[in-house]
């Protein structure tokens, strides 16, 4: 009968390892083989043997296996990548491996660089994630129906940052421990396995969720052919769920074939986001209008969106129409964003008739 | 070139090697010479041979399946014979200082 066991990030702390081995020995569990992650014990009697940690750079080589095994010692398996047991009885005077503290030192290295490498990549994961956060922003919090998938997200980042930094202290406390010939404080290994479960079960559910979400962002994409929605489709709609807009008829493009580009109406929590943009063009000019109508239903997340829509060219203007509008204008293009109660807007106009898109946005939208 | 001083293994090692051998008979050869005090640990042992092997002290003289045989080089005997010479200036130094039965004084 066989038995399988998650191999834990013990494997780094040879005579945490080592025990642990020891232990299953008592109980009949007798180790078979070992892969990159798990552990295969055969069922047996209980009894005592002497398990050995090796780490050796590559294939160990012939000799050196003949070698221990001239000493009692028995190859069992290579364990992920580069660490190797040896185990013999343990009522036998079958000499230690390692008598020479200088030797030791090879240990030290191995150790050290593993440390030396999970600092580092503590240290880039930190940055990237801060990095992403930055980015991001409150934007990502805002996408429509993908606001817990992206805190989730985040948070799974955070703690992966934060694990990271564990492991990377743990290393260094242990390649410490070596340096100074400290014996080494075992931790609970039950502790470690369940954690190592959790943080499987952890990964499997992280898997899942990004994959839901990069699926999401392909297939919510606006400019996804699923998703193109004829505009007067959009126009009924908007109609049923009685939602302000104008169109480029109420500009007044005259003799012209208007197209809509993309358009779209995405009711999600916490905010119904409606988008659309007409494009026309007659034989000297072109006229465009883009729209984007944000209905919230959590407070202040309104005031945020108006925030992170506002330009660095926009202007604030005061006016009893919006709680909140900014504008900014040149040539024949304006740009509108403007927030009333916890509803924000925005427009883009590019045409011969800018004066009349500014009215018609404060009449279709303001008080 | 060859660490100096030499580490007490280095040095029982080497003495041993003076009769070639297998790894595993060098681990008794060197228990014997130190009359049971030095046991080598495998592990250790394959160290020292790779580095001595490095260092031009020994060779291999012959493979027997997957059994190396390895001996002592003349650069190998020079060393050991320096560092007996060391050793034996350092006994010589402390004589001032012995009063009888070679105890200090």
């Amino acid at each position: 009968m066989r038995a399988i066991r998650i191999i834990s990030t013990e494997i780094y702390e040879p005579r945490g390892t080592e025990a642990y081995l020891e232990e299953m020995d008592r109980r009949g569990y007798h180790l078979d083989a070992a892969g990159k992650f798990l552990f295969y014990f055969d069922r047996t009697e209980p009894q005592d043997m002497r398990y050995r940690v090796e780490y050796w750079k590559g294939e160990l080589p012939d000799d050196l296996v003949t070698l221990y095994q001239d000493c009692g010692w028995e190859y069992v398996a290579e364990v992920q990548r580069n660490i190797h047991i040896f185990r013999a009885p343990a009522d036998t005077d079958v000499p230690e491996l390692h008598t020479d503290h200088e030797i030791e030192a090879q240990r030290y290295q191995f150790e050290k660089r593993r440390m030396v490498g999970l600092g580092i990549w503590a240290v880039l994961y930190s940055l990237l994630v801060c990095l992403y956060l930055w980015l991001a922003g409150i934007y990502t919090l805002f996408t429509p129906g993908y606001a817990w998938i992206q805190c989730f997200f985040i948070t799974m980042l955070i703690l992966l940052a934060v694990y990271l930094v564990f492991e990377a202290v743990r290393a260094w406390k242990h390649w410490k421990n070596l340096r100074t010939g400290t014996p080494e404080a075992r931790g609970d290994s039950r502790l470690y396995r369940w954690g190592m479960g959790l943080s499987c079960v952890c990964t499997v559910l992280f898997v899942i969720v990004v994959g839901t979400w990069i699926r999401g962002i392909v297939w919510t994409t606006m400019d996804h052919t699923a998703n193109f929605v004829p505009f007067t489709q959009v126009s009924e709609q908007m109609d049923a769920q009685n939602l302000p807009y104008f169109t480029l008829d109420d500009l007044g493009v005259p003799g012209s074939q208007a197209w809509e580009q993309r358009s779209g109406v995405y009711p999600h929590e916490p905010l119904t986001r409606t988008q659309y943009s007409w494009w026309a063009e007659s034989a000297d000019r072109e006229t465009r209008l883009s729209m984007e109508y944000y209905d919230i239903r959590v407070p202040l997340v309104g005031s945020a969106l108006l925030r992170y829509f506002r330009q660095d060219n926009m202007q604030p203007v005061e006016t009893a129409a919006f709680d909140t509008l900014y504008r900014y204008s040149e040539g024949n293009y304006v740009h509108m964003t403007a927030r009333l109660g916890r509803t924000v807007v925005r427009m883009g106009y590019t045409g011969n008739n800018p004066d009349k898109a500014e009215s018609l946005f404060y009449d279709t939208f303001g008080r | 070139m060859a660490q100096m001083p030499m580490t007490e293994s280095m040095y029982y090692l080497l003495l041993a090697l003076l009769h070639p051998g297998h790894g595993y008979r060098l681990m008794q050869e060197i228990r014997e010479v130190s009359d049971g005090r030095v046991q080598m640990g495998p592990g250790t042992l394959y160290g020292l041979l790779g580095r001595m092997l490095e260092d031009g002290l020994i060779e291999v003289k012959e493979q027997v399946g997957t059994r190396k045989v390895y001996a002592i080089t003349d650069r190998g005997k020079q060393a050991l014979q320096e560092e007996y010479e060391r050793l034996c200036r350092m006994t010589q130094d402390i004589q001032p200082f012995l009063g009888e039965g070679g105890r200090l004084l």
